[in-house]
């Protein structure tokens, strides 16, 4: 499928911090419209790949590719996608599980939203983590929550 | 009969008649698909309907069939969901008692629900185990899922010797 590394050629590549050593997709990802809120996770997100003894993650669409799909966060650069096609679902859960930990730590819980989007078997080349910032709990929901009476739905009480 | 309607610029196709359930749902889906433009039938069974019930069925196939024209359609059978606690989500007002209507999904962890006569696109557990947690995500856990939804891959196919029929997507085999 064409789907190896392409370094070489990261003609929309933009290492912001200058911290990482992410790899653009093989269509080059566009990278440039990323907001603060993405790109400042790239050292935590290279870190979590390399602990779990994983090969450098490549990040396979940014602002690209996704006009027709409205309220996407990627057209706003609040979302990245990984790729994933290389490895196994369970790596990818495991990968997905920990970076939604650390984020959740580091950043606090909420903010953050990782997604392993695991296509089904026919579409395995389409497998990617997607990470997105979608502190969209509006406070007025957990308001809400707390007006719950009980714990009837098994929340634990602010 | 059939009603077609069109929402968030994807066919929905609603049947009511012809042995399907009225609360099934046809959803075209061929962003993916068309990247398959060679296939054939492997193996198994053809139908009048994308349904495995007998009525529907027309024939077995034993050997590998080349197909003209091809389309991807997903027959999902709508779950349900409900709002935790009154609460407002894209400046819709939700009350427990309502029921929303659990389609596919779209990706970035949001499914497409039917609310009160209007599609959104909005985060919600898809599966029991999601919400499971007492620390659970109210990105998600804001409702909690009454029922998933059941969604399977059918192909519609023409094909000059057989005519147009409906194939299981298990049966397909992807020849590029």
């Amino acid at each position: 499928m064409g789907y190896g590394y392409v370094s070489g050629n990261p003609l929309k590549w933009t290492d912001i911090l200058g911290l990482v050593t992410f790899k653009p997709g093989p269509s080059g990802a566009d990278v440039t419209g990323l907001q603060e809120e993405i790109t400042k996770l790239y050292p935590t997100i290279d870190s979590t790949y390399e602990d779990l003894g994983h090969d450098e993650p490549v990040i396979t669409s940014g602002t690209d590719s996704h006009e027709d799909k409205p309220g996407s966060l990627h057209n706003d650069g609040l979302a990245i996608d990984i790729r994933g096609n290389d490895k196994d679902e369970s790596d990818n859960k495991k990968l997905a599980d920990e970076l939604q930990s650390r984020l959740d730590t580091q950043y606090g819980d909420g903010d953050y939203d990782v997604i392993f989007e695991d296509k089904p078997e026919e579409y395995d080349m389409l497998d990617h983590i997607h990470i997105e910032y979608d502190p969209d709990v509006p406070p007025t929901m957990r308001e809400d929550m707390n007006n719950v009476k009980g714990d009837a739905y098994g929340y634990c009480p602010a | 009969m059939v009603i077609v309607r069109h929402s968030l610029g994807v066919l929905f196709t609603l049947f009511s008649a012809s042995g399907f359930a009225f609360d099934q749902y046809l959803l075209k889906s061929i962003e993916q698909f068309d990247e398959f433009s060679h296939v054939a039938v492997e193996r198994g069974s053809i139908f009048s309907c994308p349904s495995r019930t007998e009525e529907c069925l027309i024939q077995q196939l034993n050997e590998n069939v080349p197909l003209d024209n091809v389309d991807l359609f997903l027959k999902v059978s709508p779950g349900l969901i409900k709002p935790r606690f009154s609460t407002e989500i894209d400046g819709v007002r939700l009350d427990p008692d309502d029921e929303l209507i659990l389609l596919d999904y779209l990706m970035e962890g949001r499914s497409r629900i039917l609310f009160e006569g209007k599609y959104y696109r909005w985060k919600v557990p898809r599966s029991f185990e999601k919400c499971a947690e007492p620390d659970n995500d109210l990105r998600y856990c804001w409702a909690e899922l009454i029922r998933p939804a059941s969604i399977e891959r059918w192909m519609y196919v023409e094909q000059n010797h057989y005519g147009a029929y409906w194939v299981p997507w298990e049966y397909i085999e992807v020849l590029d």
